[in-house]
C-alpha cells in the first residue's frame, strides 16, 4: 500500500469558535495553520479533546471545511470525548494532522452523488466545496430537520439537495436510503451515471448496500487508538477476503466492493 | 553523560524502546519519526502462520487506560522475513522480534528461522490475553513456560532471549524464576492486565469477546511493584513496560532496577513521547548531576538487593 504522508507533530491549535448547532451538533472552529493548509478532503484530525489521561486517547473528526489557516468541525455529541468538546469554547487545543488518505479527484463525466447521515455530511461538503464539482446531488438524512445555519452550508456547496428526517419536520420523511431508492425511482439519480459517496452511521450505510459496490465510496468511521497506522485498531472487514484494512492509513475512504458493512 | 545500557549482551544508545504491538513492524513511520534515536525497536508479535486478527471492536477507553483485543493480527513469519525484516535491519538500532506460538513447535520454527536471519534478540510473548490458543495460558504455567524459553534458547544463538509476563492468575515470581532457570537471558514485565468494560445501555461488552488486555497510565503502578518484587528474585534483567507516560515514569522503573523500559499506549497519543523522554531524561540527569543512567538502575531497591 501507499502510506499517505502523514505529519505526527502535535500542533497546538487556538479555540475560535464553538457554537451549538442544534440536534445535538456543534461547529468548531479552531485555528491550525500547519493543519488547514495541508488538509485535503476526507482527511481527518485527531484531537486530544482536554489535557491529562481522561479521556486518553485522541478523537478522530473529519474535516469540515478549512481555509485560511482555519478548521472547521462539525460535531455530534455522543460520548466523554464530545461532551467534553462540546464546551470547549475557548483556548489551546492539541491536535495531529492531517491524518488518512485524501478522497479521490472527482470524475469531470459523472454525477457525484453524495449520501451522508447526520454529521457524516462534514467531509463530504469539503469535498464538493475544494474542488467545486458541477454536476453534483446532495443527499443528507437525520432524525430531524438541519438547522437553518447547517441548511445554507449545504446550499452553498450544492445545488441540488434532497433531505429526509426521520420525524418528517423537514423534507422526505423517512429514511435517506429510502429517498435514495426514491430518487432513483423517479430519475433524479441515475445510478449507472453517479458514483457515491457516502458517510454517516453504520446502519445507514448498511441499508445503502444496494447502490452499484463498483461504482460507491464509503468514508468509514471506527474506534481509532493511533489514527496513524500502528495500533491496529480501527478494522474494517475486507469484502470475500480474509483480514481488515485499517481505517485510520488505507482510508478512511473504501470502495463499497473492498469492504463488508 | 551516558545514556547507554548493556541489556543481556545488548548494547542500547539509551533504555527506552517501544513495546511490542504499538509499534506496528517498527517501519511504518521510519520516514516521518526518527526511530533510529530510540534505544531499540520490539516488533509486534510474530506467529509462524498469517493471523487476521479478531473482529471490531478492538479498542475501548477506560479510565486513564485502553482496553485492547487486537488478536495478534500479522502477517506471519515468512512474510515478515521477506517485507519487513530487510528493512528493520537497516534501521541501524537493535530490533527485538517479539514471538508468539499457538503451539509448543511453532516456537521452535520461529526460533529457528529468525535465527537463521541474524536478529538481534526475541522477546517471547507468554502473556497476551486475546487469543484462545498459546498466548497467555503457555505464561501461566510455569512448566510450559519454561519448556518454551529451553525450546527457543536451543535454536536461537543470535542474541538474547526475553519472556513477556504477566500477572493475570498466576504466581509471576514462580514463572520468571523457571523462565531464569531454563536460560530466559530477561525478561519483559508486564504485558497488559485482563480487564473487561460494558456499555450498560446496550448491555454489549464493549470489545465483542469481553475479555481484553488493559494497558495505559492505569497499570503503571502495578507493573512498577512487579519490577520491583520480581528483581529481588532473579538475576537476568527485567525491561519495565506498563503505562509509562513521560520521563520521570520511565525512570521510576530504572529505579526499582529495570535495565530499559518500553513505552507503548501513550505513543498512540503522543508519537513524540520517547524522543520527548530521552530529552527530558537527559535534562534531569544533569539537574541532578548523574552521568551515567546506570547509576539510577536499581537505586531505589532496599540494599541487600541492590547490584
Amino acid at each position: 500500500m501507499t502510506w499517505p504522508e502523514i505529519y505526527l507533530n502535535p500542533v497546538q491549535g487556538e479555540i475560535l469558535n464553538n457554537i451549538d448547532l442544534g440536534d445535538g451538533m456543534f461547529q468548531l472552529v479552531v485555528s491550525a495553520q500547519e493543519i488547514a493548509d495541508r488538509v485535503k478532503p476526507g482527511q481527518f484530525v485527531s484531537i486530544k479533546v482536554q489535557e491529562g489521561f481522561h479521556p486518553l486517547i485522541r478523537r478522530p473528526y473529519s474535516v469540515w471545511n478549512a481555509e485560511e489557516g482555519t478548521l472547521e468541525f462539525l460535531i455530534k455529541v455522543v460520548g466523554t470525548g464530545s461532551k467534553i468538546l462540546y464546551g470547549r469554547k475557548r483556548g489551546k487545543i492539541d491536535m495531529l494532522g492531517p491524518l488518512g488518505k485524501p478522497f479521490p479527484e472527482p470524475p469531470y463525466d459523472t454525477d457525484v452523488v453524495v449520501i451522508a447521515g447526520g454529521t457524516g455530511i462534514a467531509p463530504l461538503m469539503f469535498y464538493l466545496k475544494y474542488h467545486s464539482i458541477p454536476k453534483s446531488i446532495l443527499i443528507y438524512g437525520a432524525k430531524t430537520s438541519p438547522s437553518d445555519y447547517l441548511y445554507s452550508r449545504m446550499q452553498e456547496v450544492c445545488d441540488n439537495i434532497f433531505i429526509s428526517t426521520e420525524d418528517g419536520s423537514f423534507g422526505y420523511k423517512g429514511l435517506v436510503s429510502e429517498l435514495v431508492e426514491e430518487l432513483i425511482k423517479t430519475k433524479e439519480v441515475v445510478p449507472e451515471k453517479s458514483i457515491f459517496f457516502l458517510c454517516g452511521p453504520h446502519g445507514m450505510l448498511k441499508s445503502l448496500d444496494f447502490l452499484p459496490h463498483e461504482r460507491t465510496y464509503v468514508s468509514m468511521e471506527g474506534v481509532m487508538a493511533c489514527g496513524f497506522g500502528i495500533c491496529m485498531g480501527c478494522a474494517v472487514k475486507k469484502r470475500n477476503k480474509k483480514g481488515y484494512f485499517r481505517t485510520c492509513v488505507e482510508g478512511p475512504l473504501f470502495k463499497l466492493k473492498d469492504i463488508e458493512l | 553523560m551516558n545514556l547507554e545500557v548493556d541489556l543481556a549482551g545488548l548494547r542500547l544508545k539509551n533504555p527506552f524502546m517501544v513495546a511490542s504491538g504499538t509499534f506496528a513492524y517498527g517501519i511504518e513511520l521510519g520516514i516521518h519519526l526518527p526511530v533510529e534515536k530510540f534505544g531499540a525497536i520490539v516488533t509486534k508479535g510474530i506467529s509462524v502462520n498469517e493471523r487476521e486478527g479478531n473482529p471490531p471492536e478492538r479498542i475501548a477507553e477506560t479510565p486513564c487506560g485502553l482496553l485492547n483485543s487486537i488478536g495478534l493480527e500479522n502477517v506471519g513469519l515468512k512474510r515478515f522475513l521477506k517485507g519487513k525484516w530487510s528493512k528493520l535491519k537497516t534501521i541501524g538500532i537493535p530490533v527485538i522480534v517479539n514471538i508468539f506460538g499457538e503451539k509448543e513447535e511453532d516456537f521452535e520454527v520461529l526460533a529457528e528461522e529468525l535465527e537463521k536471519a541474524g536478529v538481534d534478540a526475541l522477546e517471547i510473548n507468554l502473556s497476551c490475553p486475546n487469543v484462545k490458543k498459546g498466548g497467555m495460558q503457555f505464561g501461566q504455567n510455569s512448566k510450559i513456560a519454561g519448556r518454551i524459553v529451553e525450546i527457543v534458547k536451543k535454536k536461537f544463538k543470535s542474541g538474547p532471549v526475553f519472556v513477556k509476563l504477566a500477572p493475570n492468575f498466576v504466581n509471576i515470581i514462580d514463572v520468571a524464576k523457571e523462565c531464569e532457570k531454563k536460560g530466559a537471558d530477561g525478561l519483559t514485565l508486564i504485558n497488559t492486565l485482563m480487564g473487561m468494560a460494558i456499555d450498560v445501555e446496550n448491555k454489549r461488552f464493549k470489545i465483542p469477546s469481553g475479555v481484553a488486555g488493559l494497558s495505559g497510565p492505569a497499570i503503571h503502578p502495578v507493573a512498577l511493584y512487579i519490577v520491583y518484587k520480581v528483581y529481588q528474585e532473579v538475576k537476568i534483567p527485567i525491561i519495565g513496560v506498563g503505562g509509562i507516560y513521560d520521563y520521570a515514569s520511565a525512570l521510576e522503573f530504572l529505579m526499582v532496577g529495570a535495565k530499559a523500559v518500553q513505552i507503548g499506549t501513550m505513543l498512540f497519543v503522543n508519537p513524540q513521547i520517547i524522543l520527548e523522554i530521552i530529552d527530558k531524561t537527559k535534562e534531569y540527569m544533569r539537574r541532578k548531576n548523574i552521568s551515567d543512567i546506570n547509576q539510577i538502575i536499581g537505586c531505589m531497591q532496599i540494599r541487600k538487593y541492590r547490584r
